[in-house]
Order: structure tokens, then sequence, then C-alpha cells
């Protein structure tokens, strides 16, 4: 299968990592007189999925990618793409046609016939949204020779929602905010977030619930300034920002907490060490807490790499190639995932247990 | 015929048979209603079709001819059918977007690279082509005139290209 590729989300490396898990950037254009995807026939929809291909195919610097007719491929590897968060549950199980090209993991890819006709993803571990956004900005300007983008002389890109014009930018940080999270900040971030027009979701998308602490945090201005200037914001005020802010929020709670903290550390360690069936949900759970627990300095033995990965080998359809059982089921997967949760925390201790 | 209440010009004729005799009834519209007979008449039921017409129209604005996204459409779903929508929707998406684009109101910033002419054309040959078929299925002769007249023009653009196979590649 040629999804068994480490994620690069997943990487755990890179500027400020200890907060920010990885940096999405995606940009959205659409072809000029084709009808959108929510309203276009089949014969449409195909003729879009083809030209964006042709596009790939054509181009010297993208016909390395690899492309993925997502009508053709199995159930399996379209659940493992909306795990590793290059593709959304909806265009996973669209019936409509569609496809996407992949390089380098994930790095980059291409989505045709999503909401919108094409949509370049860039994906970096860690804070790096100037590199997320000229990694995406090569492969849209390469698409660009070969398709021609719908643009308005006022409006910019055009989109299918309006809330996406303009740049077609949209930049996504994913942030784990455990500290702001145990100290009843969230509600304030979210009231910060409103007045800066930033929009705040789950770990895995819209209206899912805040998993393990973590946040994606992105803009809600696409349009009036430049995709360089919108990155910019985040780069040199937004995500510094939160870094600080979830930081002091971790010292602060250590300062106040030192026992407290320490006894909920050893306590999800054992947990972990000592499992025999695992819930995803639960793994989620408590894989944020050891992030925590790390980031304290806490927790010996574990690091934001293997967390990170780990997040996403406990996903059903990632645990399912790592361990092939000869039978699959809800218990099965439980008992497979709490081995996997053993065996990588064998080794880990926490430190300050015997200090009283 | 005349009304055989008022003597208006009758517009519901009745042939009544009852116990072997037949009687003819003739009545005007408002007392062939008030006398509960259906109304058979080609002029209300002009009216009441048209009325059933107007009622189906309602809902149905169409917002833009292009893709023929309607209002109930874009409420439903938020989103527009195609390009020409953002010049076809006019100043109501205007609004829209200033709304919720934190009152922006212009694009700034990169516009695209050119794109290969053959694809452009080629994309929109497809979307005319359709559309023809569309005109002359609904006998739109004038306007499907209107697009044949843009593929041949198109089709002239495409010639020398396609002679020498060149596609700015």
């Amino acid at each position: 299968m040629r999804l068994v590729t480490p994620s690069i989300w997943t990487a755990g490396e890179g500027p400020d990592s200890d907060v920010v898990m990885s940096t999405r950037v995606r940009l959205a254009r659409n072809l000029q007189e084709v009808t959108f995807i929510g309203r276009a026939s089949l014969i449409q929809a195909t003729e879009t999925a083809q030209a964006v291909q042709r596009a790939v195919a054509r181009s010297e610097s993208l016909k390395g990618m690899n492309w993925l007719d997502l009508t053709a491929i199995t159930a399996r590897d379209r659940a493992l793409l909306v795990e590793r968060g290059l593709v959304g549950e909806h265009f996973s199980t669209a019936n409509h046609p569609r496809g996407m090209a992949i390089a380098d993991h994930g790095e980059v890819s291409i989505l045709a016939n999503e909401e919108d006709h094409v949509r370049v993803q860039a994906v970096r571990s860690g804070s790096r949204v100037a590199q997320a956004l000229e990694a995406a900005r090569d492969v849209e300007q390469a698409l660009g020779q070969h398709l021609p983008f719908a643009f308005h002389s006022r409006w910019g890109f055009l989109t299918a929602c309006p809330t996406n014009v303009g740049t077609g930018l949209r930049v996504s940080v994913m942030v784990s905010l455990p500290a702001m999270a145990l100290t009843g900040q969230v509600p304030r971030l979210q009231r910060a977030a409103k007045e800066l027009h930033l929009a705040i979701r789950g770990f895995r998308g819209e209206g899912t619930g805040h998993e393990a602490d973590l946040f994606q945090v992105s803009n809600q201005i696409t349009l009036g300034r430049s995709a360089s200037e919108l990155a910019d914001d985040f780069s040199r005020a937004i995500v510094p920002e939160l870094v600080e802010w979830e930081r002091a929020a971790r010292r602060a709670y250590l300062q106040a907490n030192r026992w407290p903290a320490i006894d909920r550390a050893a306590r999800e360690v054992a947990m972990l060490q000592s499992c025999r069936l695992m819930a995803r949900d639960e793994a989620m759970k408590r894989l944020g807490r050891v992030r925590l627990g790390v980031s304290l300095g806490l927790i010996q033995g574990a690091s934001y790499v293997q967390l990170s990965s780990l997040m996403l080998r406990i996903q059903p359809e990632h645990l399912a190639i790592e361990r092939p059982a000869a039978s699959h089921g809800v218990e099965q997967d439980r008992l497979e995932r709490a081995r996997l949760l053993r065996e990588s925390f064998a080794s880990v201790s926490v430190s300050g247990c015997d200090a009283s | 015929m005349r009304c055989d209440v008022c003597g208006k010009p009758a517009s519901v004729h009745e042939i009544v048979i009852n116990n072997g005799e037949k009687t003819e009834v003739h009545l005007c519209l408002e007392h062939a209603v008030e006398a509960g007979l259906s109304i058979p008449s080609a002029q209300p039921i002009a009216k009441l079709l048209a009325g059933q017409v107007r009622k189906k129209q309602r809902p149905v604005t169409i917002l833009c001819p292009h893709c023929g996204l309607s209002l109930s459409d874009f409420k439903k779903s938020a989103r527009l059918g195609c390009p020409h929508c953002y010049d076809s929707l006019g100043e109501s998406l205007e609004a829209a977007i200033m709304g919720t684009q934190g009152g922006a109101s212009a694009h700034h910033g990169e516009s695209p690279t050119n794109a290969s002419t053959m694809e452009a054309n080629r994309l929109l040959r497809a979307s005319l082509v359709r559309e023809l078929e569309a005109a002359v299925s609904a006998e739109q002769y004038e306007r499907a005139a209107g697009l044949r007249d843009r593929l041949q023009s198109l089709a002239e653009d495409d010639g020398p290209e396609r002679a020498t196979g060149a596609d700015g590649q």
C-alpha cells in the first residue's frame, strides 16, 4: 500500500514544537467558465478531475506526484487519508468523481473536486508558516501554467464559498494547549480569536471536540490582504503569542501545583504502561496529558516526536496496517492499541516521584 | 348563453339529468361558484393555472443565468454555482462578502500565472457545447445561435495552434 509512510504533521519536530504540532497552508482555486463542484454534473466533475490530473502529469515539477483516484481506492485507504488529515471526511465519502495528487508523504497535495475544483495544500511539522506557504504557492503556480484559474479583477481568485474568495488562502496551525485547557483559559482564547477573525476548531476539523487538548487555529479573512501578509500575521504575531501564552500557563501551573502535576503525570504513565484494552478516544486524551507532563519536564523517555507519531498510530486504520490481526473488531483494536502503548511506554519514567 | 340567475354572459354550462328529465343550466362564474358547481370554463382555468405558476415560481428566483443558481439553492448551501455568480449576484453578494471578510472590499495580492490558452479554450468549449445543447433542447434558438457563433470563433482561434501542435508548454 502506497500510504504506509510516516506522516509529516506527526514528525513532532520543528520550531516551537512544544506547542505547535504542525502548520498547514491551503490555496483554493477554480477553473474559468466551469460550474463549481456543488452544481456540476457528473460529466463536468469528471472533466474537471481529468483536467487537474492532466495538468499534474504535464508539469515538469509536479509529474512525480502520485495520483489517487478517490473513486477507485478502497474505503480503508480513504480512511487512512482522513486519519492523516490530508482529506476531510466529506471528501473521503463523497460520490462524485474526485482525486488527489500527493507528494513527499503528504507534504504537498492537490485535491481535485473538493469544495473547489483545485485545493493545493502544504503541511509542515512545527511552526513553519512561510515555508508551507512557499511550498503551496510553488505547486499552485506550476498548476497555473496548465490550468486557467478563475480570477476576478475585483474579487481575486473565485471560490465556491465567498468566505474563501480573494487569496483562497487558509493558514492553519495545530497547537497543543494542555495547560491553557487545564487552567480554564480556553474561553479567553476563543474570545481573543473572534476579535482577530480567527477560527478555532478541534483536532479533526470543524465541529469536533478539542481532543487531546489540540486546537486548529486558522484565518477567516481571505480578502483584502495578500497571501504573504496573511501568513506573516501568523508567523510574526499569532503563533508567537499563542506559544508564549501556553508556555506561561505551563510555568504557572507547575509552580502552583507541583505535586498534583507529578501525581497526574505518574498516574498517566502507569496507566499506559499497564493497560490491556484501550479505546481510541481514551488513548487520545491520555496522550494529550502525557504531552503536558513532557512539556512540564516531568516525564522522561517520551518525546514530542514519539507522542505525535503515536497519536496517528493508534487511529483504527493505522493500527490495522501496523498490527494486522487475524480478526478485526472493536475489542481486537483495543487489545492491539493497548499493546502498542504498553510497548511504547515501557521505558518511560516520571521525575520527582521519589522526592518526598 | 346568459346566466339563468342574473342574465350576465354565462361561463358554466351543465346538463343535469334528474329522473330521466334533462335540464340545462347556464350560470355566470359568480353564480356557478355560489351554486357549488365545478368551474370547467377556459378563463378560470387559465387564471388558476397562472396562479399556480406564480406560486411555483415565487421561490425560484434565478440569481445566475449561467449556472441557474437560485436564491433558495444559495440559501441552502451558502455556495455559489459558478465563477459568473460573482457578477450575477451583484450588490447582495458584495454586501455578504464584505460582511464575512471584515469589511474588505477587493482582492489585494497575487494574480494568476498565464495558463495555457489551449486548456482554457478546451474547458470553455466543453462548457459552451453543453450550454448549446441545453439551449437547443429548450428551443431557445436565438441563444443557441449566439453560442454556436462563440464556438465557431473559438475553433478559428484554435486552428493554427492545433496545426502546429503547440499548446503553450
